[in-house]
């Protein structure tokens, strides 16, 4: 499976999301997170790799956020593509995303 | 990257009319002319949608489905079935498989890719 | 020898000279068959041709545009620009193709892209309505129609391979969507299975698409997910309808209570609910984009039609000086008839048309469409409905028919208590309903129409209709019948609008005392109207309100008794007749004339009025409809039409029964207009005390 990567950048740190993130990989790609899921205050989500989402990606991302508000932790998600970023517009989600990092 | 879809059919004219107008929307097309050709396709590669007839020789259509849902690769993979006939048993059938799409030939392009826009 | 392929493309060449001829000029004259005849023929030759000469993809092309050309001959299509754009860029095409047989990937594509924007504009069947048959009130504004889009995949909805993007872009391209993504059930799930569907939303979608096509985006998933598409109602003139708290008791997420409690904290309402557990944070997002986005567009169009606000005390002065102006054109128009006096009569007849001109414009301003008034009826309907534990949907029909503004306040408070009276008594509760075999919701229909020269309004449900037998009993309990008493069963429904009167059980708070059905024909009577009413046992029960559509002047029908003068209003008479014997000898003042087979009842208004003196021998009958019975007044002598003002008659005559107003004569003189159908009542009235006071003494 993909390797995520981790990087220490103050208290923050990035994963690596897959290259592809649908029904097909969103298992395996959360029990990464239940595994190795970093202890640190800001988690940076890199979406470089991504050229592949669908619904279930999403909501595997969204599940994200939830866990993170819980462990008030602050997740973003940075290199964010354009059908990412539309994608994730049409959800509409009351969430703070895209913020910080290389976007907009 | 542009998303891939396969199309089994055993009519030459139908794999060519459903591969232009996909391709000249942006999707990579592999074709395969009954089911048996087609499960020789799904090799692990990445597939987002399966259009398949119904009545082929070697394989049909429904076969094909079953087997290709066998695959871990394929299990989910969405299909769309073209068929000539509107047998309910027959989609009742599919839909026990999995199937949820159908498309009634014969079709005219602009409806094919209207349908794959409430698929992909 | 030439080469046949280069005929061939000197040929298609021609045709397609002939072809840009005829489409440009088309572009110009838009229906001409000749032309169209052209540009058909050159098309259905390069197809032919080109098939013949193994140019198999241009032929293959050319059918599509020979298709739409044909549809356009038919008439099936009509010629739009885009249209002659798409054969013009065709045109080009077909012409670069003729350099060789086969397309290239550059041409494939040109092509394709043609044939789709070729097939959008070619009409699929659409949904076509039975005709005659009106759908309810649906609101536009700007042309879109707003909707509530309810989407909750079910949980194993991507192992099928069925995805929320495609739909949620499928809507997005049917107009705008205002999209809550609920999550509270992926927040509330201790074992999360990534694989399976967790998310539903909530959306309101703007769009100018009719409802089969947003129906459509789900074609796929509808066996599957559970799928509601509401339409929202922007007509609603209720200014509650759309606060938080409304729209969450609407959407039945708390109830009435609970907003009560919530409210009285004083505290913003979403996040006291949130807090308190009610109502969770998606569900007041939603409801709170529905409110953002009806709030705006109420706004907007509201915006749209240059409006001014005038107070109506201004607007009824002004009636009442049009009204006097009317009156004082009338006497004008006698003296000038009176004095032969050429000039003076052409005069008064340029006076005649600016002052009725002035008149009918004075009344349109009054005049309002009747919707705002069912706007409130809906969150009456709701309220109720959920007071009583009962289901039930309100439908309105023609809530653009207009009504004088004062006919509609009059008419509120009847209306409403009509509509109570469905809910209460009309309609069974949820468990009545099943046990005889009747759908679980029950429905009031309202509706408002132009008939001739009135307006009709009617309440219909489809609920227990009325009982003759306890409507009956309950009379003769009251003492308004006689228990011997032979009454037809539209007489026996009647008996409800009787005053004191009433067949609940308990005087139930929402209908009130039964003083509501007396104090709703009399109001109905005031404004010159009838009411109706058809039921049936277990169908339902509908009230007909007929009003006559002119208030303040009506076309009347003048007529003497006793020297004095009447008026009747026009629209309620039928015809005329001699009596030369008038049928004389009955306690009660009921006649009965014989007209074509038909007994009529009529009043002589010589003795209703107590008129002293010798009748003259040959009286005349008006014969009028009330309702859908007939009733004759006798009088002395018919005058003529007479069109006329109505005066309010001042306190003084308040207990008059029989008048509907009185109205200034030419000459100056006081004429009273009689309102039949009061008339007829009163009658009825007498008759039954009469019989019982002539039962009492025997």
């Amino acid at each position: 499976m993909k390797n995520e990567a981790c990087s220490q950048q103050s208290d923050s740190t990035a994963v690596e999301l897959p290259s592809s993130l649908t029904i097909f990989d969103v298992k395996d790609f959360h029990l990464m997170c239940q595994n190795n899921w970093p202890d640190s205050k800001r988690i940076n989500l890199d979406c470089q790799a991504i050229t592949d989402f669908d619904g279930a990606g999403i909501q595997l991302l969204i599940w994200l956020f939830i866990k993170a508000r819980r462990q008030q932790v602050e997740l973003v998600l940075i290199n964010v593509s354009e059908s990412v970023k539309t994608a994730l517009l049409m959800y509409q989600l009351p969430f703070q995303w895209l913020k910080g990092g290389d976007n907009d | 990257m542009s998303k891939v879809v396969l199309i089994v059919d055993d009519s030459a004219s139908v794999r060519q009319i459903v591969s232009m107008v996909l391709k000249a929307s942006g999707y990579t097309v592999i074709e395969a002319d009954n089911g048996k050709n087609a499960l020789d396709r799904l090799d692990g590669q990445k597939i987002h949608l399966i259009v398949s007839d119904v009545n082929m020789p070697e394989m049909d259509g429904m076969t094909f489905v079953k087997h290709a849902r066998e695959l871990d690769a394929y299990k989910f993979t969405p299909v769309l079935m073209l068929t000539t006939e509107t047998d309910q048993k027959l989609k009742d059938t599919a839909k026990q498989m999995g199937v949820r799409a159908w498309l009634v030939k014969p079709f005219q392009p602009p409806l094919l890719l209207s349908t794959l826009a409430k698929l992909m | 020898m030439i080469d046949p392929v280069e005929t061939f493309k000197t040929e298609a060449r021609e045709h397609l000279v002939n072809l840009e001829g005829a489409l440009l000029e088309l572009e110009e004259v838009q229906e001409d068959r000749e032309l169209i005849d052209t540009a058909f023929r050159s098309m259905h030759t390069i197809k032919g041709a080109a098939g013949m000469f193994g140019y198999q993809d241009l032929t293959d092309f050319t059918h599509h545009l020979e298709t739409a050309l044909d549809k356009v001959r038919n008439g099936e299509m009509e010629i739009s620009k885009e249209l002659i754009g798409i054969l013009l860029d065709a045109k080009d095409t077909i012409e670069e193709s003729l350099a060789t047989p086969a397309f290239d990937t550059h041409l494939k594509i040109v092509t394709t892209r043609i044939i789709s924007r070729l097939y959008e504009l070619i009409p699929e069947g659409v949904a076509s309505q039975k005709s005659g048959e009106q759908l309810p009130e649906k609101t536009q504004i700007n042309g879109s129609d707003v909707y509530r889009v309810r989407i909750k995949p079910s949980s194993t909805t991507y192992q099928l391979g069925l995805d929320i993007i495609p739909i949620l872009r499928e809507l997005n391209s049917l107009g705008t969507c205002h999209v809550t993504t609920c999550v509270d059930e992926l927040e509330g799930t201790d074992d999360y299975d990534p694989q399976l569907s967790y998310l539903y939303w909530d959306i309101i979608l703007q769009s100018k698409q009719p409802a089969p096509s947003i129906a459509d985006v789900f074609m796929f998933v509808e066996d599957d997910w559970q799928i509601a598409v509401d339409p929202i109602d922007l007509t609603d003139g209720d200014e509650q309808s759309d606060k938080l708290g409304e729209l969450l008791v609407s959407r039945r997420i708390i109830n009435r209570s609970q907003l009560d409690a919530i409210l009285s904290q004083k505290a913003v309402i979403g996040s006291q609910m949130a807090q308190q557990g009610l109502a969770t944070e998606s569900a007041i997002n939603a409801a709170l984009t529905e409110q953002r986005v009806v709030r705006s567009l109420k706004q907007s169009s509201s915006g749209q039609d240059a409006t001014i606000r005038v107070p109506s005390s201004r607007l009824d002065t002004l009636m009442n000086l049009v009204g006097e102006l009317v009156i004082v054109q009338a006497r004008l128009n006698q003296f000038a008839f009176n004095n032969d006096s050429e000039e003076l009569l052409s005069i008064a007849e340029e006076l005649d048309v600016l002052t009725t001109q002035m008149r009918d414009q004075t009344f349109s301003i009054r005049m309002v469409p009747i919707g705002s008034t069912f706007g409130k009826f809906k969150r009456l309907v709701r309220d109720l409905s959920n007071e009583l534990d009962k289901r039930i949907q309100l439908e309105t029909y023609g809530a653009e028919t207009e009504l004088d503004k004062m006919v509609i306040d009059k008419l509120s408070d009847p209306l409403i208590h009509l509509i109570r009276n469905s809910i209460d008594h009309g309609i069974e509760s949820q468990t009545e309903r099943t046990a005889s075999g009747k759908s679980e919701t029950g429905t009031i229909v309202l509706s408002a129409e132009h008939s001739d020269s009135f307006v009709v309004i009617r309440i219909k449900d489809d609920g227990a209709g009325l009982n003759s037998t306890k409507i009956k009993q309950r009379a003769v309990e009251k003492q308004l019948i006689d228990p011997q008493e032979v009454l037809d069963d539209e007489a026996v429904h009647h008996l409800i609008f009787e005053p004191g009167f009433s067949t609940s059980e308990t005087v139930s708070d929402i209908s009130g005392r039964g003083v509501g059905m007396d104090v709703v024909r009399r109001s109905i009577q005031e404004l010159g109207g009838t009411i109706s009413i058809a039921t049936q046992p277990n169908k339902g029960t509908e009230f007909t309100i007929r009003l006559p559509m002119t208030l303040a002047i009506i076309e009347g029908l003048m007529v003497k008794v006793g020297g004095e003068s009447y008026v009747l209003p026009l629209s309620a008479v039928e015809e005329c007749i001699e009596l030369s014997h008038p049928n004389v000898g009955s306690h009660t003042r009921k006649r009965i004339v014989e007209v074509r087979g038909e007994q009529i009842p009529f009043l002589y208004l010589r003795e209703w009025f107590d008129i002293r003196g010798e009748p003259p021998s040959i009286e005349q009958i008006v014969i009028t409809h009330v309702g859908q019975e007939q009733f004759g007044f006798c009088v002395d002598e018919v005058v003529g039409q007479y069109q006329t003002v109505i005066k309010r008659l001042g306190k003084l005559y308040e207990g008059a029964t029989g008048f509907s107003g009185a109205t200034i004569l030419g000459d100056g003189s006081v004429a009273m207009i009689l309102d039949p159908s009061a008339l007829m009542d009163a009658v009825g009235e007498n008759q039954r005390r009469t019989k019982r006071s002539l039962t009492i003494s025997h």
